[in-house]
């Protein structure tokens, strides 16, 4: 074991220290501990060795663009949502996937069906095309901004546009 | 100042409460099950945000604001991928029945 999964393994211990103080407090401290350590060797035994890993610095700039977009999104649904005409025009489009399998693909997915107009349905079976449902106009500029936010979070380019 | 974050709070709850409506209109406005889920992943996982936000001002204690963060990013999780799954699920669907998803009322 290297000192790179050592310090993750830290990482894993830390974070499940503190999600068990957050749900119990103080009281049973030592039983979440054990609970603690515990996860934490699993983890080492069952973690697969991932190519991508994010750049933690790099994830409040990402965390502050998923929450200005995921308000958008909500604002833009809401206003669709009131409007007497219902101004929606579903379409299907398909788009390019650029990002590498595993965890900044899945990013992708997930996180492309908060921003606004946009809606995730289906990636075809290597990968390459992902089928975004959309609401709204421009629904390309929003899926490329978002993959070149992913890039950027897990180092794969070098500047957060596309 | 005690007033003015509980109105702060408050301020928050009503903005929550508004999107959760919004969502839950546009799950009986939009026209199809793909723009149906649009409504309720965007607007809803905004209004829980805002109604943990304003919960935790109100609680004014660190472990809670700390739990309902965690509960929100959970929420978001679970939104996000029963979403995508439902989404294909139906786009699936439709195409096994010769319909265009996108664009076919149900």
């Amino acid at each position: 074991m290297n000192r790179l999964s050592l310090l993750r393994a830290g990482i894993v211990l830390v974070l499940l220290v503190l999600v068990w103080l957050i749900l119990d407090g103080l009281d049973s401290l030592l039983t979440g501990l054990v609970a603690a350590v515990i996860g934490a060797s699993l983890f080492v035994l069952l973690h697969v060795p991932r190519p991508y890993h994010l750049r933690i610095w790099r994830l409040p700039r990402f965390v502050l663009f998923f929450l200005v977009e995921s308000v958008r999104g909500a604002v833009d649904v809401a206003w669709r949502a009131f409007h007497p005409a219902l101004p929606i025009v579903p379409a299907m489009i398909d788009h390019g996937v650029e990002l590498p399998a595993g965890q900044p693909r899945m990013l992708l997915v997930s996180v492309i069906s908060l921003l606004p107009g946009t809606l995730s349905a289906d990636l075809d079976s290597d990968g390459k095309m992902l089928k975004v449902h959309a609401i709204s106009e421009d629904p390309d500029i929003a899926v490329r901004t978002l993959q070149a936010q992913i890039a950027y979070l897990y180092g794969l380019i070098g500047t957060p546009r596309p | 100042m005690s007033l003015l974050l509980d109105a702060f709070a408050a301020l928050l709850l009503l903005i929550g409460a508004f999107f959760y409506l919004a969502g839950t209109v546009g799950l009986i406005r939009f026209p199809d099950a793909l723009s149906r889920l649009h409504a309720l992943t965007k607007a809803d996982n905004i209004g829980l945000l805002s109604i943990c936000a304003g919960s935790a001002l109100m609680a004014g204690e660190l472990r809670v604001a700390l739990l309902l963060l965690l509960i929100w990013l959970m929420a978001l999780f679970a939104a996000t991928v029963s979403a995508h799954l439902i989404a294909r699920r139906s786009l699936r669907d439709a195409e096994d029945s010769g319909a265009d998803a996108g664009k076919s009322p149900s």
